[in-house]
């Protein structure tokens, strides 16, 4: 009793206190899905945004081909057991100006986003990850969002070049970012 | 003499099978289990083209995962949560029955245990 009891409470406290949803993006190619990943501001047109910083060993935020990513909120995209962690953020048009700029992902900077932004879109090429040739670009999120970050994406998309189907979709607290 | 030797063997058998279950069991944790392949199968699945949104579902450009193709998660979801050691009285409790909560909650059980598997194999390395 004491234990349901508990996971009640956990869950209770899971739901009140998480601003945004769970982003979930699923690589279900054999290419390295490469490029921005964009959080905006819910309602503000012209109101903050931010992009991730390169997830190590990449250059720019990847998820590799046939993985999969998950983050809950912003300022926990880079704890330890995260699976590709993303250790910073790109913050523009804070209204704290000393917020602006690259931040640490559990800077008080990134902390205030929790509340003013939520996850807008992947714009991202598929990249060949022996080659390195990018065969297929996509810009894939919730299009009200985004346009607050004058960024034009799509729900769903196939790919021009390979017909690969990609779709950003919501169930419950999750976004399911398919690819492949 | 004949006792001792007997007893050491007992003691040696039981310490092999002690340790081999430690590593059975350590290997566990580091795999996914099969409930757990399956609720990724499933999620997999959803991009397929017979599992796709129709062209008519396309049109309404909804953003929310269709009720068909909920559907097509909740097998597996279900799975996932009462391999946890719920019963499935209590997940209809705290659920209703709900697709949408189903999912969510399997979600959470899925992507949470990976990050455990993630975080075990960075220590070993």
């Amino acid at each position: 009793m004491k234990k349901i009891a508990l996971l009640i409470l956990l869950f209770l406290g899971i739901f009140t206190f998480s601003q945004s949803h769970t982003l979930v993006i699923v690589n279900n190619t054999g290419l390295d899905a490469v490029g921005r990943l964009v959080a905006a501001s819910r309602t503000t047109p012209g109101g903050p945004f931010m992009f991730a910083f390169p997830n190590p060993p990449y250059t720019s935020y990847t998820v590799p081909a046939g993985q999969h990513a998950d983050y809950t909120n912003f300022d926990k995209t880079g704890d330890p057991p995260v699976i590709f962690p993303i250790p910073g953020w790109n913050v523009v048009n804070n209204p704290n100006p000393a917020y602006n700029g690259p931040q640490i992902y559990n800077s008080p900077a990134v902390s205030s986003m929790v509340t003013l932004n939520e996850w807008a879109g992947f714009l991202f090429s598929l990249v060949d990850p022996i080659t390195g040739d990018s065969i297929d670009d996509f810009e894939i999120g919730n299009p009200a969002i985004a346009a607050n970050a004058s960024f034009v994406v799509n729900t769903d998309q196939f790919g021009a070049n390979t017909g690969i189907y990609v779709q950003w979709v919501y169930s419950g607290s999750y976004i399911y970012l398919f690819i492949g | 003499m004949k006792k001792h030797l007997l007893l050491s063997a007992f003691i040696m058998l039981g310490l092999t099978s002690c340790s081999n279950e430690r590593t059975a069991m350590e290997s566990v944790e580091n795999t996914q289990t099969t409930e757990m392949t399956n609720f990724n199968k499933a999620l997999r699945s959803l991009n397929e083209p017979k599992n796709r949104p129709t062209a008519e579902e396309r049109k309404q450009n909804s953003l929310e995962l269709s009720d068909s193709r909920k559907e097509l998660l909740v097998p597996a979801s279900k799975d996932l949560i009462l391999s946890t050691g719920i019963t499935e009285k209590e997940m209809m409790r705290q659920t209703g029955g709900d697709k949408t909560k189903i999912i969510d909650w399997a979600s959470k059980i899925y992507f949470e245990k990976n990050r455990q598997i993630n975080r075990n194999l960075k220590l070993e390395n």
